[in-house]
């Protein structure tokens, strides 16, 4: 028997419809909230007490800023750690049209 | 047409009886309590996931730092230490007497933790304490949240199990935060809310000496552009923020109130619509404490009648215990530059000038 489509069908329908896209929706959001967080890395600033050269690296336990460690490649003055920074991941690259 | 009539009057006795299901039952609320205690649910097991792996981490670093029995150093501290406030009803020297709860408190956790390990070093057992702490608080997080949807569920109380629903996305952001400081004072780095101490640090010679002024508190005598500055800051590179308001008490007595400005500089938590790593600057002791440091800064500016000025490095609550990042560090170098300005603009040479770097010096000598 062929299906009418009467008012009520389509009513019946668009609700069911309505409900699934719902429930599609709100668990795609949730899931795609719950996406692994990159943290990024911890970066060590060095610099030179003589003659002002900037050195960065990947923070090691044990650096903390103002402690006194290692020779300047430049000058071989004394280095000390200025700053301790967490570094942001880098951002995924976005495709752009000319 | 027949088939037509037979739905449209389905349709209206369906809606009929739905409107008295939703008006003259309990039924909606019963749905509505299982969907929100479901939600609760759901998250609290995350919430119990969050405390199991900050117990796990911390072990791992206890351990790292050989520590005899981890495990039973957090068992024996969570739960315990707790301190109860001073009566607020009778406010008369509320302060002197939290003051004293507090470094109670503060003496018994140390006690605790070189009972446990006495060879231990300063660094190290700052860190442990600190770890102890962040423990304690996931553990109380979970209690709360699961003394709430407990006791929803024994009175079917749809309202609280709603309340707690819809709070609990915030809940777990903060217990996130509290679990990923772990990491965070594990590794040594220094924290955002280190931002003050390392303006500080950022504005003092690398050949000066200190001198502990108070408790894990140092004093610097420095000078810029002929003025004399002195710099109070937490003794570093440990996890700690010292007692800077009993420093400058100190201080001014040993200078006799000859000082023509303070300047504290701290993190501050900033509203959802700023940017991490804004820099403001305004009046007053720019402290988070729960009272006896900053009102100890406040007696004496006004003692001695000196402007106190604040300037703050904004940034999120999870910020402010996490490794310090690139935005908040730049807020840094725009605040030693905004302090250096008060500094040139406000005094003129030859005067004294007393410099608060406020907050966590991890990771900061």
């Amino acid at each position: 028997m062929p299906l009418s489509l009467d008012p009520i069908y389509i009513l019946f329908i668009a609700i069911v419809v309505f409900l699934v896209s719902y429930l599609l929706v709100s668990y795609f959001r949730e899931s795609s909230t719950q996406k692994k967080e990159e943290r990024g890395r911890i970066i060590t600033i060095k610099k030179c007490l003589n003659c002002g050269y900037v050195l960065s690296k990947p923070y090691e336990k044990g650096d903390y800023v103002g402690k006194k460690e290692g020779r300047c490649p430049k000058c071989n003055g004394e280095m000390m750690t200025t700053a301790i920074y967490l570094e942001p991941p880098p951002q995924p690259q976005v495709a752009t049209s000319s | 047409m027949d088939g037509v009539q037979d739905w449209t009057s389905m349709l209206i006795a369906i809606l009929i009886l739905s409107s008295f299901i939703l008006n003259f039952t309990d039924i909606p609320q019963k749905i509505q309590f299982t969907r929100y205690s479901s939600v609760v649910r759901r998250k609290l097991m995350e919430l119990i996931e969050f405390e199991e792996e900050g117990r796990r981490k911390s072990i791992k670093y206890l351990k790292d730092m050989n520590m005899p029995n981890p495990k039973a150093l957090i068992d024996n501290y969570v739960d315990n230490f707790f301190m109860i406030f001073p009566v607020e009803r009778e406010p008369i020297d509320i302060i002197k007497r939290l003051k004293h709860l507090l470094r109670t408190r503060d003496e018994a956790v140390k006690r605790y933790v070189l009972e446990q390990v006495p060879n231990i070093s300063e660094i190290d057992r700052q860190k442990t304490e600190v770890l102890l702490e962040l423990n304690s608080v996931l553990t109380y997080i979970n209690k709360v949240v699961k003394h709430y949807y407990n006791l929803g569920v024994k009175f079917n109380d749809w309202i609280m199990m709603m309340q707690l629903a819809l709070q609990i996305n915030q809940i777990v952001r903060l217990a996130k935060a509290y679990k990923d400081a772990i990491d965070s004072f594990g590794i040594g780095a220094p924290i955002g809310d280190g931002a003050g101490a390392l303006v500080a640090k950022m504005l003092l010679d690398s050949s000066l000496v200190a001198s502990e002024v108070a408790p894990e508190t140092n004093l610097y005598e420095a000078s810029l552009e002929g003025r004399k500055l002195y710099v109070i800051k937490a003794k570093g590179p440990g996890p700690t923020v010292g007692w800077p308001g009993e420093a400058l008490e100190k201080l001014a007595e040993s200078l006799e109130c000859k000082i023509s400005r303070i300047i504290t500089v701290d993190a501050a938590l900033k509203l959802e619509s700023e940017k991490s790593g804004e820099v403001a600057y305004g009046l007053g002791a720019a402290i988070g404490d729960l009272g006896p440091e900053k009102i100890a800064m406040e007696r004496i500016a006004s003692k001695c009648s000196v402007p106190l000025d604040a300037v703050v490095i904004k940034m999120s609550n999870e910020e402010a215990i996490n490794t310090m990042t690139k935005q908040i560090y730049e807020g840094v170098v725009k605040a030693v530059d905004v302090v250096k300005n008060i500094i040139l603009s406000k005094t003129k040479e030859g005067e004294t000038i007393v410099l608060i770097g406020v907050g966590n010096t991890l990771g900061i000598e």
